[in-house]
């Protein structure tokens, strides 16, 4: 779609231009300053964009947006500007009309006339919203204006700036900039120091028991619990220990450990029981109730023992001094028999003696009464005279005192000294006798004592004779029945240790459990005071955070996808431009063939353009506004070849573009539109100067040329004569 | 996160330094095994970190990131690793864990294309992509595991974990 005509009325230092003619590839108004030619390419485009264009300035109008279309001395009539226009349907016009006195931001009348009839309003605007490029493609590909560009690259920030705003890329470029503040995760940030900072203060708020869990915490560690034991599940664990240990315990002492409920937490009734097992355990447990009573009998037994030894070999050596007694001495009848007999004989030489001493007191007296003389004497008995009787009776005496009552007397002695000898065997015969009985009888209580202590099934102590059997049975029994004993009272201390020994250690897992459980508890309480997941409002909280962070990662994954259409965007025009960009720079500067490329560099916090030779090495080195203009317009004219040929608008505006251009300058642009006319049609302004003429005189492209007249006042600006070459 | 557990996930980090984020991997391994994982493969050298089995048969592809910083930054491999388990048949997840209190395991689906490599992500961010019901299975178990062992592996760093984790028929190292 090429330009055919442009009418302008009313505009600007226009007020009726009647029809100009736009059918050559190049047409080429030439006129001093202020003679309306940026007026007339800017008709054009206001033609097209309306208030659009109007409001985003940049066009060299006035360098600033909101200007005036209407002239101060226009006429009533309205501003209306037509664009004839080529399509492929045939011929078009375009029609933007602005009544006089329209005021604010009021619509346009828009009119496009086809072939096949009149479009108006939206129907006019659908069209040239289908057919026409947007403004700013159209800025970027089909305008120039070098004071815009002038102005803009003055305000960019860099080289790369300048040649995104060059590719109509300045806004992604922007984008991308301004992601590096990524609003979005600013506000994920945001949130996350928010939670932070509750964190913070919760934390803050919780000193007291973050003390109180940190001294039973050193209690704990200090009983050699090591890190990893400060749990519940330990705390759980140690209890299950302790019951377990309880039970095996409670049946090894034969008692009911009267557990808590299994099952219920109740931490106040578990205690109670573990304070009270302990108790039980000591002084109720009837496996161990016997062993006092063990141990009282295993000393009588013990004594009872000790003391039947000695007894026992009394009793044996009584026995055997009256054995021997009786075999020296016979027994107690025939010692009794031998005193009789010694008394008999003791009472008949007693007689014997009692006789002969009768008989010598007979005889003394006799002697004393017979006559000392030796002649007959009468017996004083019988009275007989017997010769010599005092000799006589001298001698019986004699005889008998000397001789009989001495030996009598020694008989009665003796025989005295006999049954004395008898009666003495026969008391110690009896002392033998007492001295046995006693010795039996003092084994006999301690056996007695013995057979008590022992169970009736172990034997009874002998009775009677010291000599009889059971007596050995009795103290064997009860050696046994003290051995027996002995080992009951050896188990029982064992397990009486192992009682203690396990209450021991019940006392103190009691104790690391009670510690265990206050730290549970005071960690329980320190996470109730600080756990802020477990209030009411967390979850809003929660799902107001997940929000955030759903939003924030649309709006990333959004701004990833426009990052990498920017990117995209970026490297195909970087590629469409570079299709020619060297070759329309190397006919403006003459560089040589080095030609001149655009090379797109993207990451995901920026995009950055360079400019290389075709040997990728780094080009204009220096960007001067001659560089800029030169390689604006280089760009300008590889975008609307492209554009031309991609979408088919065939028009490119430029306004006065040799500004800041050397003669030299100005005839390359000429070769450049020459080149460029060959795609699209191309309206250039300029005031005098080599680049008219070399347009005029060395292009070989048909062209047009329109001198513009100095501007009247009244009749505003218009064409003072047409040249076509 | 219970303040206890974040307390002992504090001084593991002070104690094994730079082996962090793998005890906290081989811990997530103990919590899933808890959690009555069927089976599980730690792939600690190479690879996507953790290959779970859930006891409802969903198999997982975890790719573990533990962070004292305010992002998490993926790798090619990150995600081509989870890329390539997805194409055998395992849902790829980007487990993470932040170093605050408030911060818990978050599971982040991982979609192709949403999750981009060498970009970094606030471990907030992921909750967009978060699965509770997976993340309720870890919470039942893992502040138990922590508590349990995390003493442990402050000083048996991974060996310590792994004679833990070797308990378990479920069980595999790869």
């Amino acid at each position: 779609m090429k330009p055919r005509s442009l009418s302008i009325r009313e505009f600007r230092g226009w007020r009726e231009s009647g029809e100009i003619p736009l059918d050559r590839p190049i047409t080429l108004v030439v006129g001093e300053n202020g003679r309306g030619k940026s007026s007339l390419t800017t008709a054009i485009e206001w033609c097209l964009f309306g208030r659009e264009i109007e409001s985003a300035g940049g066009l060299g109008i006035d360098e600033r947006a909101d200007w005036e279309v209407r002239p101060r001395e226009a006429s009533q009539g309205p501003t209306e500007v037509s664009l004839g226009l080529d399509a492929p349907e045939g011929p078009v016009t375009v029609v933007r009309r602005r009544a006089a006195h329209a005021s604010g931001r009021g619509g346009d009348e828009v009119e496009v006339r086809t072939p096949s009839g009149v479009l108006a309003d939206a129907a006019a605007l659908e069209w040239l919203r289908r057919r026409m490029p947007d403004l700013e493609t159209f800025r970027r590909a089909h305008a120039l204006h070098p004071e815009s560009v002038r102005r803009r690259a003055t305000d960019a920030a860099d080289r790369a700036a300048i040649l995104a705003i060059l590719l109509g890329l300045e806004d992604d470029r922007e984008a991308r900039e301004r992601w590096k503040d990524a609003k979005a995760l600013d506000l994920v940030r945001d949130v996350d120091l928010r939670l932070r900072r509750l964190e913070a203060d919760v934390d803050a708020s919780a000193d007291r028991p973050r003390r109180d869990r940190e001294e039973v915490e050193k209690r704990l560690l200090a009983r050699g619990l090591a890190r990893g034991d400060l749990s519940p599940e330990r705390a759980a664990a140690l209890r299950d220990d302790l019951t377990a240990r309880a039970r095996a315990l409670a049946q090894r002492l034969g008692l009911d450990p009267k557990l808590p409920p299994v099952g219920i937490p109740d931490s106040e009734a578990f205690h109670a029981w573990a304070r009270a097992w302990p108790l039980a355990a000591r002084e109720r447990a009837p496996a161990l109730t016997g062993l006092q009573a063990r141990r009282n009998g295993l000393s009588h037994l013990d004594a009872g023992l000790a003391e039947l030894a000695p007894l026992e070999d009394g009793l044996r050596r009584a026995r055997e001094t009256y054995e021997q007694a009786v075999h020296t001495g016979g027994d107690r009848p025939a010692r009794e028999r031998a005193i009789v007999e010694a008394t008999a004989k003791a009472t008949q030489a007693a007689a014997d003696l009692q006789r002969a001493s009768s008989l010598v007191s007979l005889l003394e007296d006799a002697l004393a009464l017979a006559p000392d003389v030796d002649e007959r004497t009468p017996c004083p008995v019988c009275a007989t005279p017997v010769l010599g009787l005092r000799a006589r009776i001298g001698e019986a005496l004699a005889h008998h005192r000397d001789d009989d009552v001495s030996r009598l007397v020694e008989a009665k002695a003796k025989a005295q000294a006999a049954r004395q000898a008898a009666e003495r065997a026969l008391d110690d015969l009896a002392r033998a006798e007492r001295s046995g009985h006693a010795a039996r009888e003092a084994r006999d209580q301690v056996q007695k004592r013995l057979a008590a202590l022992l169970p009736p099934d172990a034997g009874s102590p002998g009775v009677g004779s010291p000599v009889d059997g059971p007596t050995h049975d009795l103290a064997a029994a009860a050696r046994v029945r003290a051995e027996v004993l002995r080992r009951e009272i050896e188990g029982l201390e064992g397990l009486a240790k192992e009682r203690d020994a396990a209450l021991a250690r019940h006392a103190a897992d009691h104790d690391l459990l009670r510690d265990l459980e206050a730290w549970v508890s005071a960690v329980a309480r320190l996470d109730r005071e600080v756990e802020v997941t477990r209030c009411p409002s967390f979850d809003r909280l929660d799902a107001a955070v997940d929000a955030v962070a759903g939003f924030a990662a649309d709006v990333e994954s959004l701004s990833s996808m426009a990052r990498d259409a920017q990117a995209e965007r970026s490297v195909a025009r970087g590629a469409a431009v570079n299709r020619t960009l060297g070759e329309y720079y190397d006919a403006i500067v003459g560089a040589g063939g080095r030609g001149l490329q655009v090379v797109v560099h993207a990451t995901p916090k920026k995009i950055d353009y360079r400019l290389e030779d075709r040997d990728g090495l780094p080009a204009v080195p220096v960007l001067n506004q001659a560089s800029i203009n030169a390689v604006s317009l280089a760009l300008l004219f590889a975008q609307a070849e492209e554009r031309a040929r991609v979408d088919g608008l065939s028009l490119v505006l430029l306004d006065d573009p040799a500004q800041s251009l050397d003669a030299e300058r100005q005839a390359g642009l000429a070769r450049a539109i020459e080149r460029l006319s060959a795609a699209c049609s191309v309206l250039v302004t300029t005031t005098p100067a080599p680049l008219a003429d070399r347009v005029r005189d060395f292009v070989s492209t048909p062209r047009r040329l329109l001198h513009l007249a100095p501007r009247d006042v009244h009749a505003g600006a218009r064409v003072e004569r047409t040249e076509d070459r | 996160m219970r303040l206890e557990v974040h307390r002992r996930l504090a001084e593991l980090r002070a104690a094994v330094g730079m082996d962090y984020g793998k005890c906290v991997q081989k811990l997530l391994g103990l919590a899933f095994l808890e959690a009555g994982a069927l089976r599980l493969t730690d792939r600690s050298i190479q690879g996507i970190d953790l290959e779970v089995t859930l006891a409802d048969r969903r198999r997982l592809a975890l790719e573990v990131k533990t962070t004292e910083a305010e992002a998490i930054r993926l790798g090619d491999k990150d995600l081509e690793g989870l890329e390539a388990r997805r194409a055998e048949g395992f849902q790829p997840f980007l487990a993470a864990l932040g170093p605050n209190r408030l911060d818990d395991w978050i599971f982040a689906r991982v979609h192709p294309g949403e999750l981009r490599a060498k970009e970094s992500y606030a471990p907030l961010l992921l909750r967009a992509w978060r699965d509770r019901e997976l993340e309720a299975v870890v919470a039942s178990t893992f502040p138990a595991v922590v508590l349990a062992h995390a003493a442990a592996a402050a000083v048996g760093r991974q060996s310590a974990l792994n004679a833990l984790l070797e308990r378990y028929p479920a069980y595999a190292r790869a």
